[in-house]
């Protein structure tokens, strides 16, 4: 008889794989979240604008259409998915990896928003003080900027780490539903809820599900708190 | 030459069209808001980057736009003091004294970090962080930030803005005992004069991001050639002296001047108490705290009578100045312009310049 509390090796194996694309999509998601953020915060150039639209993309378009393009575009028989397959043996598509880029993709722009807006509180002023003193330009970033843009870097991965771990639309479309592939929490939540009698699974998973969320946030919270030099 | 600069710079629509030589050790940049004092300290620093024109430092040049010339911010060897301190927060007092500490070649460090502790009082602060510093404490670190940069050239903008007087005075006599020590030359951006004044006499007036003036305060108000800026009142007597003796009784101290020991002072300022004799001692007069007489006078409470001819006269609508020559310095007195006739006073007059021992004002001693 099923309850709460049973839970099944088969579930254990689905959050250990959702955990584990969530951490794998924000450590992707970090080199380039800070790269465009502070690109973005900071310069000025040709297209911006259409850059920082097109970056939103994901975050307004469905997650089905996000992850149809990234079917269209990576698929194996895709515009770029094809010559991987072709010429290195690569398969994007149905596997861990298309679950990484679907989740990637989908959550980028909310750390690019987030750590761009951190990037924008801190005082150029700052910088100007550093070089002053001898830093380069990467010697500040990593002395000045990024110390004190930290919080906001931080909830930022946060941010993307809950986003990956919700993924549903696009890493349904890309990567599939497969079962001991590529089967999320969130796809499971809804393949057992079109099964009756499965109430207690469906529970289950969203409890834990809600819980590593929130253990995340909550660390960001505690971290940011410690910051207080960059309350006013 | 310090600094060597001639150089064309637009910004947000202004133009600026910088042309200095600076000889002197302490300049001071001197101009209403808005004239592009900041922005000419910038393009010194390298934070701006100029049009056209060149720049020299020490006679090295730093820019040349013409061929491209450009060394960057981070290896000018010139370090900035700015406006409001612009302490790094996450760091401790330590770790930004010690900030530039990774980029320099240890064989050439000359300010150690320990002097400037003692030099500037900061030691009771190192593990504090910026957040916990008060408005003066902030300002003496960044000064010993800058320090430590080992710099060739300090600019500073505005250090004494949010401060009150007695702080003024003090960021003063820290930056006059720093120039003393470390012979580094100083650039000074202040809107106050009087604040310049008590640092040098030396001036460059910033005008609708141009150098309209330069060179000594009084030559250019005599020049008349930046009139509306610069104002004659706005004028303070700074003379170098040093402490030589004290009355029986503790109350009357004698500081003899520099350049010309015959001349001495006599005030009654309590600081110069603690000090020890022979503790040099840089004093300010008002040149209305200075009256003047055809003969010296006897019976007065007047503790300071200097003999000395007048060199030069300017007038203005309320009051006149008379330049003073009196054995190798100059003393600048404003009187009405009755007295200047009830007196008779005219160029070449010898005249005795009284002043009130309680009107000496003490800047700095080192």
């Amino acid at each position: 008889m099923d309850s709460f509390l049973s839970i099944s090796n088969q579930e254990l194996q689905v959050i250990w794989l959702t955990v584990k694309v969530a951490l794998v999509s924000t450590v992707v998601t970090l080199p380039i979240a800070l790269f465009i953020s502070y690109a973005l915060a900071r310069k000025e150039f040709k297209g911006k604008v259409f850059v920082e639209s097109l970056i939103s993309i994901p975050l307004v378009a469905p997650p089905v259409v996000t992850g149809y393009i990234l079917l269209l575009l990576f698929g194996t028989n895709g515009v770029i998915g094809k010559y991987l397959s072709d010429w290195f043996g690569l398969k994007m598509a149905f596997n861990f990896v298309a679950l990484v880029m679907a989740s990637t993709i989908v959550s980028l722009p909310l750390a690019i928003r987030t750590m761009k807006t951190s990037f924008e509180l801190v005082d150029p002023n700052l910088e100007y003080a550093s070089m002053t003193l001898g830093a380069s330009k990467r010697s500040t970033f990593f002395r000045v900027t990024l110390p004190l843009a930290l919080p906001g870097v931080i909830s930022g991965l946060v941010l993307s780490f809950a986003r990956c771990l919700g993924e549903f639309g696009a890493t349904i479309t890309f990567a599939g539903n497969i079962i001991g592939k590529t089967q999320t929490i969130s796809l499971m939540i809804y393949s057992n809820m079109q099964i009756p009698g499965n109430e207690w699974r469906v529970t289950r998973l969203v409890v834990i599900s809600v819980l590593i969320s929130l253990i995340a946030v909550v660390v960001s919270e505690i971290y940011n708190k410690k910051k207080k030099y960059l309350k006013k | 030459m310090i600094l060597n600069l001639d150089v064309k710079h637009s910004k947000g629509g202004h133009k600026f069209n910088y042309k200095l030589l600076l000889e002197s050790s302490i300049t001071g940049i001197y101009g209403a808001s808005g004239a592009g004092k900041t922005t000419l300290l910038n393009i010194i620093a390298g934070i701006e980057q100029p049009d056209n024109g060149f720049m020299a430092i020490n006679d090295k040049l730093v820019v040349d736009i013409n061929s491209k010339y450009n060394i960057p911010c981070n290896k000018r060897g010139v370090a900035y003091i700015f406006q409001e301190g612009r302490l790094f927060p996450h760091l401790t007092v330590k770790e930004n004294l010690l900030f530039s500490n990774k980029y320099l070649d240890k064989s050439k460090i000359e300010i150690k970090l320990k002097d400037v502790l003692d030099l500037l009082k900061i030691k009771p602060l190192l593990n504090k962080k910026p957040m916990e510093l008060s408005g003066g404490e902030k300002q003496r670190v960044a000064i010993g930030r800058a320090l430590l940069s080992q710099p060739k050239l300090l600019l500073l903008d505005e250090p004494f803005s949010n401060l009150d007087r007695s702080l003024r005075k003090q960021i003063i006599s820290y930056l006059l005992k720093i120039n003393a020590t470390y012979k580094i030359p100083m650039v000074i951006v202040s809107h106050i004069i009087g604040d310049i004044l008590r640092l040098t006499n030396n001036l460059a007036i910033i005008d609708n991001g141009r150098v309209v003036a330069q060179g000594d305060f009084f030559n250019i108000m005599a020049n008349s050639l930046v009139p509306e800026i610069i104002k004659p009142h706005r004028y303070l007597n700074v003379i170098d002296t040093t402490y030589t003796e004290k009355s029986i009784d503790n109350s009357l101290f004698t500081l003899a001047c520099k350049k010309c020991h015959e001349i001495s002072f006599n005030t009654e300022n309590n600081k110069i108490n603690s000090l020890e004799i022979g503790t040099n001692i840089r004093l300010a007069i008002r040149p209305d705290e200075i009256a003047l007489s055809n003969n010296k006078l006897n019976g007065v409470s007047i503790q300071n009578q200097i003999k000395g001819r007048v060199y030069k006269i300017f007038e203005n609508e309320n009051s006149t100045f008379c330049v003073v020559q009196c054995n190798g310095i100059e003393l600048v007195s404003e009187i009405t312009k009755s007295s200047l006739l009830n007196l008779n006073i005219t160029v070449g007059a010898e005249v005795w310049c009284l002043i009130k021992s309680k009107s000496i004002e003490i800047i700095y001693d080192i």
